[in-house]
């Protein structure tokens, strides 16, 4: 006779040390828990549903086959989430090799309009629920070239420093400098033609 | 205000700079007021953001999307399986089995005296004339046979035929 135990009550801890013995049923209990947290990393880098169903996924296989080399150093759910993250990358990385002479390419190598920009006074927070102001991040993201708009989640949302960012993203420190004040000048110029909308 | 000083101005608004160069950026902003504005406006756009991620969910049921992992890992396992069952005394057994074939067809050669077939010789028949013009030889690969034609003095040929699979002395 077969004994199911209920994994839901267990910690990350314990799960992990069963999964990395071989317990699948532990593994997905992990899954299930921290699968939306990974799938809106995916979602926010990739902005395509469908890729980041795939690449969640994906991160979730590579989790378990190296699942040994887990230390314990972060937490699980951060491990994973900088799986996710260089999957994304790399896809990304593919996108961009495949992208011709685009117009983000160009902003970017000239510096973009940002550098000109009257700076912008409306406190994009101010007199906004807090549903509403991550409604209008999340519009304003997407419309961001993905080299500013994962500068940005990467220090934003991932609180990674600048050398840790530049490493991820293979480029210098002063390129990560450049796209993250950029990606926050324009995020400042959305969100207040957002607000300037409502009015 | 330059390039530089807006990137160092953010570098001071995140916590990246040297303690002397957040000496050199506060100089700055005391008497700068486009600074002043710009670190502003970077404060609050970071500020608008920490912490304010959409929260997006799975867009499949909890079974579904692993059911789908769990079949890449059986996949990835099995894929990894595949390449181990070429271990080293596979690659053996294969190279000793090649040579073994080589082996054999040697020892055919030797038992039954065949020769190997040469280049010149996957040419099915081919006619050759001798320097002097008195005669011309034609060789039969697959009967293996040469006929010589020897031109006699009334011009007309001779042929003597010469048996190949007869080694010469």
């Amino acid at each position: 006779m077969s004994i199911h135990h209920d994994k839901s009550t267990e910690p990350d801890e314990n799960l992990v040390r069963s999964a990395q013995k071989g317990d699948m049923i532990a593994f997905e209990e992990l899954v299930a828990r921290h699968r939306d947290k990974l799938y809106a990393r995916a979602f926010s880098m990739m902005r395509n549903e469908e890729e980041a169903i795939d690449l969640s996924q994906e991160a979730w296989v590579k989790g378990w086959q190296r699942l040994v080399q887990f230390q314990g150093d972060s937490s699980f759910v951060t491990w994973m989430t900088r799986i996710v993250i260089n999957l994304c990358l790399d896809q990304l990385r593919k996108h961009k090799r495949q992208r011709t002479e685009s117009i983000e390419a160009m902003d970017e190598e000239s510096g973009g309009v940002e550098r000109q920009m009257p700076v912008v006074t409306i406190n994009p927070s101010d007199g906004l629920e807090r549903t509403e102001l991550r409604q209008r991040i999340d519009k304003a993201l997407g419309q961001l070239s993905h080299e500013h708009r994962t500068a940005l989640i990467l220090h934003e949302f991932e609180d990674l420093e600048y050398k840790e960012i530049a490493k991820r993203m293979g480029c210098s420190i002063g390129t990560v400098m450049s796209r993250l004040f950029y990606a926050r000048r324009k995020m400042a110029v959305l969100l207040a033609s957002l607000k300037r909308d409502d009015k | 205000m330059k390039t530089e000083g807006q990137l160092k101005l953010q570098a001071y608004l995140d916590g990246e700079l040297s303690p002397g160069e957040v000496r050199e950026v506060e100089n700055i902003l005391k008497h700068d007021k486009d600074a002043g504005d710009l670190l502003l406006e970077l404060r609050q756009t970071a500020a608008a953001l920490r912490g304010n991620e959409l929260s997006v969910k799975t867009p499949e049921t909890r079974e579904f999307y692993w059911s789908q992992i769990e079949r890449r890992i059986s996949a990835e396992a099995l894929r990894e399986k595949r390449p181990s069952t070429r271990t080293p005394v596979f690659g053996l057994r294969q190279l000793l089995a090649s040579f073994a074939g080589v082996a054999a067809v040697f020892a055919f050669i030797a038992v039954t005296g065949h020769r190997l077939p040469t280049a010149a010789s996957a040419l099915a028949d081919e006619v050759e004339a001798v320097g002097d013009q008195e005669t011309v030889t034609f060789h039969d690969h697959a009967a293996n046979m040469t006929v010589v034609w020897v031109q006699g003095r009334s011009t007309s040929f001779t042929p003597t035929a010469i048996d190949d699979t007869v080694q010469p002395e």
